[in-house]
């Protein structure tokens, strides 16, 4: 969820990053569309590394060590199938050649 | 001090037959005994190499953090720990009394490394081959996914290995390094209570444990090895001693069947390009040493059940976990039904007794990179450390799995063994919920000639090593000294001029030395 600080510009919380869209006005709240959701579950590395796992499979992995992981992306995930490009980490789409 | 299984009384053994004699009509049937398998979480279902080995560093740290979590609370009492645990070691604040938790990792300058070797000029030999890599430079480092810390205080660090997770108690000093007060491990896991028990009153059953056969070499002491089949299917002694072999259930195999020398050899032919004509009636020395094996296991198999594993030098895949050797292999001894093919890490129930051991490799690996010297203290810190495996995949090469760490151990044997070590040690170790384990370091036959015996009393299994020498007198097997003084000269030797020159001499010492059986 975004935040404002005192000079209206958005609070990062630690461990998260948000990447800046500058298309839309910064004091605006807007709802998380479903891949900012899925990103930030990728960049959040209390559920460890992303690179070359599937989204679901270390969904997956966090919840079987007990680490809580959000209900949200699972449900984004399957909505999509498994087999759709929601189901690759972010880093699939900038490293070519590597799955 | 070794034991010898003594022959059976003289006068059962040495006389002279008679027609009404009851001995010789007698037959023993062998006990059964129930066993279960539990080598299936070792089998590779897919083969996904593309993985990076960081997901198993972490699954091993997330896994392993309740049972760190617990050890601390044990140690250093609750108050410290319910305060002070860090869930990550970026929480951990300068000057704060804490305890951390997180995996280990050792800077060592003689660690080999790929870099290392393209980046310095093609003039220079790779370094040689030594005993022990570890050096005085060597830097004890925590870490976990979001930051290190180096170490130092009260922790051994020529004790430890890279990949044990430790907890730790101390502060974190200015500068960045952690001052340690104490540290812990994992401890041993907890035992199942579900695996039965109530068999181990009713008869007395016994395990043979082998490894090293080291088939198809040619110091191979065949007479050595007709000696232990003879035994086990009851050709060899007296009538006690057949009642005796009668309540052997199993006959584990832990690794390097096949010698070393036929992937050596194997080696060097591939250099050379044959043309096809000149190939026609060769066959390669690792076919001729399998066929050897398929006999040797065929004679096993016709009256005991075999358990096999794979080794360093068998013909498997050379990753850990490494896969069952396949049966076709080894057509006569699959025909007799017998023959189980199972893992490298081995864990399997046998008559209630739970059994888990790899071939060797693991504490191979440790000795080089730390500076214990004792096998039977490695084997039994990778207990404390709850983990077979621990230098995997760092320096022993290990599967990437994505998701799991199959190498934690989750419950607690009651037999915990190791093949293809230089000599026989046995010691019993207790864990804090009063959980106790029999450490075996099994020797490899072909330098010793010895085997395992392990009477199954489930926690209170009980050991003795059969000795299958030849020699007449009670002289010390030659090619075994040949081994452990290269060993030894590669300790202690510094620098050296390369590998190659004390391989050599050590090769030119075997010759010298088999020539001088022959000529016994």
């Amino acid at each position: 969820m975004t935040s404002l600080d005192e000079h209206g510009g958005r609070q990062i919380r630690p461990g998260k990053i948000f990447s800046e869209d500058h298309n839309k006005p910064a004091v605006a709240v807007t709802p998380r569309s479903e891949e900012r959701v899925l990103e930030e579950f990728d960049l959040d590395y209390a559920f460890g590394p992303s690179n070359g796992i599937s989204r679901l499979m270390r969904w997956e992995r966090a919840q079987r060590l007990c680490l809580n992981p959000p209900e949200e992306v699972r449900r984004i995930i399957l909505q999509h199938g498994s087999d759709s490009k929601y189901n690759e980490s972010l880093w699939n789409r900038h490293i070519s050649g590597i799955k | 001090m070794r034991n010898r299984i003594y022959m059976a009384e003289p006068e059962e053994f040495l006389c002279r037959p008679t027609a009404e004699d009851e001995a010789f009509r007698k037959t023993h049937t062998r006990s059964g005994c129930s066993y279960l398998n539990l080598c299936e979480r070792f089998r590779l279902r897919e083969r996904n190499y593309v993985t990076q080995y960081a997901h198993i560093y972490f699954t091993r740290l997330e896994k392993m953090r309740p049972y760190l979590e617990n050890a601390a609370a044990r140690e250093w009492g609750n108050e410290v720990c319910v305060k002070n645990v860090k869930k990550r070691l970026l929480e951990a604040e300068v000057g704060e009394r804490c305890c951390i938790i997180g995996t280990l990792f050792k800077k060592m300058e003689l660690k080999p490394s790929i870099l290392k070797e393209i980046s310095t000029s093609h003039h220079l030999l790779s370094q040689p081959p030594r005993a022990k890599l570890t050096s005085s430079s060597d830097q004890l480092v925590v870490e976990d996914s979001s930051q290190r810390f180096p170490l130092s205080g009260n922790i051994p660090s020529p004790h430890l290995v890279t990949g044990v997770l430790v907890a730790l108690l101390g502060t974190a000093m200015r500068g960045g390094v952690f001052e340690v007060e104490d540290y812990t491990f994992a401890g041993l896991p907890s035992r199942e209570e579900s695996v039965e028990t109530e068999e181990q009153e009713e008869e007395e059953r016994y395990v043979l444990l082998v490894s090293g056969l080291g088939m198809g070499s040619s110091w191979c002491d065949q007479l050595s090895l007709e000696m232990f089949v003879d035994y086990v299917t009851g050709q060899l002694g007296g009538v006690s001693d057949q009642r005796f072999c009668s309540s052997l259930v199993r006959v584990i195999v832990a690794g390097n069947s096949i010698t070393p020398e036929t992937s050596k050899n194997a080696e060097r032919q591939e250099k050379k390009p044959h043309a096809r004509f000149q190939t026609r009636n060769y066959s390669a020395d690792t076919v001729e040493a399998v066929k050897e094996m398929d006999n040797f296991l065929a004679q096993l198999t016709s009256c005991v059940p075999v358990d096999l594993m794979p080794g360093a030098n068998d013909p498997a895949n050379y990753q850990l976990p490494q896969q069952p050797l396949h049966l076709c292999m080894f057509p006569r001894a699959r025909a007799t039904g017998r023959l189980s093919s199972l893992t490298n890490p081995y864990h399997t129930v046998i008559g209630g007794t739970v059994f888990m051991g790899c071939s060797g490799q693991n504490v191979d690996d440790i000795y080089k990179f730390s500076s214990l010297t004792d096998r039977l203290e490695i084997l039994e810190n990778t207990l404390q450390w709850r983990h077979m495996l621990p230098t995997s995949p760092d320096t022993l090469n290990c599967y990437p799995y994505q998701d799991q760490d199959p190498f934690i151990m989750n419950t607690c044997p009651h037999v915990y063994f190791c093949g293809n070590q230089p000599s026989f040690q046995s010691g019993r170790i207790t864990g804090c919920d009063g959980q106790s384990v029999l450490t075996i370091c099994v020797p490899s036959f072909d330098l010793t000639h010895s085997a395992v015996l392990v009477r199954l009393r489930g926690g209170e299994s009980e050991v003795q090593e059969i000795e299958f020498g030849t020699s007449l007198s009670h002289a010390p097997n030659p090619h075994l000294e040949a081994v452990l003084k290269m060993q030894k000269e590669g300790e202690e030797k510094g620098e050296g001029d390369g590998g190659q020159e004390s391989r050599i001499e050590g090769e030119m010492t075997l010759l010298h030395l088999m020539d001088d059986d022959d000529d016994d």
